[in-house]
């Protein structure tokens, strides 16, 4: 197991140096996963440098073998050159069994929502999106002067998909993320399936774009993905990102998964060249390496429980969530919890209205973590523990 | 693991020991400086072996540099977080490249590769209404994305030296949204000096108040012509002006996709409300900074291209084919028939040059320069497909 025994491969390097008469490349080893939770400064000491629990990221990165494969996209001067495809497709095929002319893949899936978002809504055909959800889409529609209307989440704060649907007749597109950032909660494969089997029926021009961004760490059982419809149905769209469970947020790579046609107008406008080779390469290792992404979710869903767990211990509650961040009722103002927390160098989630008065989204790291991050949630919100307390 | 293993890159131990030659030749002093206990040894790396001489993209056949590679590799370890996330972040390098321009940061936006500025440029400041003019043939970025969104393309002919013509360039400009000038031109390979550029912006603003000029400056690196300097301190002065730049050509990080563009804050605040979120990679970010901070890298790659350019320049002079003037890491040949012609049979002897370049595509052929050793080993191939006797392969 890559975890156990990191300082073992901690000596190799992984860019061969073939070369006549070259030096040997000067390449960092991998040093088994380690929390990189607190950011990677050159100027601080590690004890000064913050905590980051706002961008739901993967605080361990990249895996051994993704890490060697990106130092191996480097050799020969590789990275001097145009990348290709890098053989992404080809393992994504591999891997989940998709065409390659049912694939798109995108600087991060924020370029591939985009892209959905330019190419399928317009100044009169609008986008629908819950709110609050990923804002991606809405803020670039904004940009480009494209209508949007906003959907708020039902009592349960979960997506309303009754309204959604409502919304949708003769828009351009509508955006379904699942599960939700920032509330975490999904709802499952019948719903969704209903949702959209609704919106096709009447709506059929409309685009439905499904974000499955944090799809690897869902445990919820009734949750499946969309991408089995997205490749027979001309208007279901899937993004899914190496920036989560795979943690590759840094490389800028995801992905989606759609009928030829609705890909070859997205080629139309999206940009093919912002694609880096050793993302492509890390990418294509990553996707097929199984055993990294289960224990990946195992540290994450302990971790989840965890804090999951504290807030309830100390009174509050906290949103089902399926991600690698919850959202807890912590009964305090977002901006005042979140600079509380930043006083005490940890960084959590931003506002999200109309829940900011009362609500935080906090990023899932290793449990460590974790149990440093609940302490200064407990000095910041003033609890204590009723099981320290007994 | 103990918390010295975690700090910074945890895997200091592993680096390869120093080749002492080639850190005096790279400058260890400024790596050391900028990268601390990262830093490690400059390294060249070989480029592919695989006996195909590619000589097609305007690529460097070296790759990255040590100091850039070194950052990529402990990049990858942190590739976890966003790059706004881990230092050197997306802003620290904004900082680097607004210091190098004695400017603000203000004044700077990162693309991933120069080519997302290059797309986000029409989009930014054409529309049905307001044209872009662009010169043929140059780069065809801006104008496809500009035809995509219904926005007229006035394409201007260059002069028979395969100069832009900046006068028909200003005139066109009447009523226009945006001008795009490739300076040094793809694939002409010209340059134009900066009275030339000064002039052309005030003609511009005679005729458009508001209409944007976009010089693509990615091969300003290799630029050896005194008349030429960059149009950067005019943009930072003038709302409405800016250059593009990229780490893809001298830099050799094309695989990396990090650019950036210069200019008035307000034009760059406009530009960047069109720019994806997190474009540039977090090791590759780590990388731009650097290869920045490499003392010496940049005078030592373009003296390396103008030795292999001047060597293939020559061949085909000497044989009687006119070969533009030119200052880039690549050359535009008149080779009197087809490129595609000249392209398939090149490529037959597994040497690969460059793609069609209407409306020259059936004189002209543009050569990318590879490494000195490649470029000799692809000039028999040009003879051999143009039917010129050659023995510069063995003569050095
Ligand atoms: C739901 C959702 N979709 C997409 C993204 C964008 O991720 P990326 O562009 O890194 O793939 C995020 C990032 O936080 C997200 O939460
Ligand atoms: C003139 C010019 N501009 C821009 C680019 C795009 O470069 P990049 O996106 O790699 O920075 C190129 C690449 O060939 C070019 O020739």
């Amino acid at each position: 197991m890559t975890t156990k025994n990191s300082m073992k491969v901690s000596r190799r390097t992984f860019v061969k140096t073939t070369g006549i008469g070259v030096s040997a490349a000067a390449i960092m080893a991998y040093d088994g996963p380690r929390s990189i939770a607190r950011a990677w400064s050159m100027s601080l000491p590690q004890e000064e440098r913050p905590m980051l629990l706002h961008n739901n990221e993967n605080p361990l990165g990249p895996g051994r073998k993704v890490v060697e494969a990106m130092n191996e996209a480097l050799s020969n001067g590789r990275g001097g050159r145009y990348p290709g495809s890098g053989g992404l497709p080809e393992a994504l095929a591999r891997a989940g069994g998709i065409p390659q002319d049912n694939l798109m893949i995108g600087n991060g899936s924020t370029q591939l929502l985009r892209t959905c978002t330019q190419v399928f809504t317009s100044p009169t055909r609008p986008l629908v999106t819950g709110a609050p959800s990923y804002e991606e889409c809405a803020q670039y529609a904004n940009n480009i002067g494209h209508p949007v209307e906003e959907v708020l989440l039902d009592d349960h704060m979960m997506l309303d998909l009754n309204a959604m649907a409502d919304a949708s007749q003769g828009a351009g597109m509508v955006f379904l993320n699942n599960p939700n950032n920032p509330t975490g909660t999904l709802w499952g494969a019948d719903a969704v399936g209903s949702f959209i089997e609704r919106v096709r029926s009447e709506s059929p021009e409309t685009m439905i774009v499904v974000d499955e961004a944090y799809h690897d760490y869902v445990t919820e059982p009734s949750h499946s993905t969309q991408i089995p419809r997205a490749l027979s149905d001309t208007h279901v769209i899937v993004a899914r990102t190496f920036s989560k469970a795979h943690g590759m947020a840094g490389m800028r790579i995801g992905w989606v998964v759609a009928h030829p046609d609705a890909i070859s107008k997205m080629r139309e406008w999206h940009l093919g060249l912002t694609l880096n080779i050793p993302s492509l390469l890390g990418a294509a290792t990553s996707i097929l390496d199984r055993e990294r992404i289960e224990e990946e979710v195992a540290r994450n869903t302990a971790a989840r429980a965890y804090t999951i767990d504290w807030f309830e211990q100390h009174g509050m509650d906290a949103t089902d969530s399926q991600c690698n961040f919850i959202f807890a009722r912590t009964g305090m103002n977002a901006q005042e919890f979140r600079s509380g927390c930043a006083a005490r160098n940890i960084r959590v989630g931003r506002n999200f209205p109309p829940y900011q008065e009362a609500w935080a989204r906090i990023s899932i790291s290793t449990i460590e973590d974790m149990r440093t991050a609940t302490r200064v949630f407990g000095e910041v919100l003033g609890v204590q523990a009723k099981a320290e307390a007994a | 693991m103990s918390l010295s293993r975690r700090a910074l890159f945890g895997g200091l131990g592993a680096v390869a020991p120093p080749n002492v030659a080639l850190i005096t030749a790279r400058g260890r002093e400024a790596l050391v400086d900028e990268l601390g206990p990262m830093a490690v040894e400059a390294s060249v790396i070989t480029p592919p072996q695989d006996g195909e001489i590619r000589i097609s993209s305007n690529e460097n056949p070296y790759g990255p540099t040590g100091p850039a590679l070194a950052a990529l590799g402990g990049g990858f370890m942190v590739a976890g977080r966003y790059p706004t996330n881990v230092q050197p972040s997306m802003r620290d390098l904004r900082e680097l490249i607004a210091q190098k321009f004695n400017t603000e940061p203000g004044n700077v936006v990162l693309g991933a590769g120069s080519s997302e500025l290059l797309q986000n440029a029409p989009h930014a400041f054409t529309n049905s209404e307001k044209h872009l003019v662009t010169a043929s043939p140059s780069y065809n970025q801006p104008a496809r994305v500009a035809r995509y969104l219904g926005a007229e393309v006035k394409a201007i002919p260059v002069d028979s030296a395969g100069r832009l013509d900046l006068d028909g360039m200003a005139d066109a400009a009447r009523g226009a949204g945006m001008i795009f000038v490739c300076n040094p031109n793809n694939p002409t390979s010209t340059v134009h000096s900066n009275g030339d550029i000064r002039a052309f912006v005030a003609r511009v603003r005679s005729v458009s108040a508001d209409a944007v000029v976009h010089f693509d400056e990615a091969y300003h690196e290799y630029v050896t012509d005194h008349a030429y300097e960059s149009a950067a301190e005019l943009a930072i002065n003038t709302p409405g002006v800016f250059i593009s730049r990229t780490f893809s050509k001298c830099y050799g990080m094309a695989g990396i996709r990090i650019g950036y563009g210069v200019g008035h804050p307000d034009t760059m605040r406009t530009l960047s409300r069109y720019s994806l979120t997190f474009n540039t990679n977090t090791p590759g970010v780590g990388a731009a900074y650097a290869a920045l901070n490499t003392t010496g890298f940049v005078p030592r790659e373009q003296k390396r291209n103008v030795e292999a350019k001047k060597v293939t320049a020559d061949f085909f002079r000497n044989a009687g084919f006119q070969v533009m003037d030119s200052q880039t890491n690549f050359i535009f040949v008149n080779i009197r028939r087809p490129a595609a012609e000249f392209r398939s049979a090149c490529a037959e002897q597994n040497v690969r040059v460059g793609r069609d370049f209407r409306p020259m595509e059936q004189t002209h052929a543009r050569i990318s320069i590879g490494t000195m050793e490649e470029m000799q080993r692809a000039i028999p191939v040009f003879g051999s497909v143009l039917g010129i006797p050659t023995n510069v392969g063995g003569r050095r």
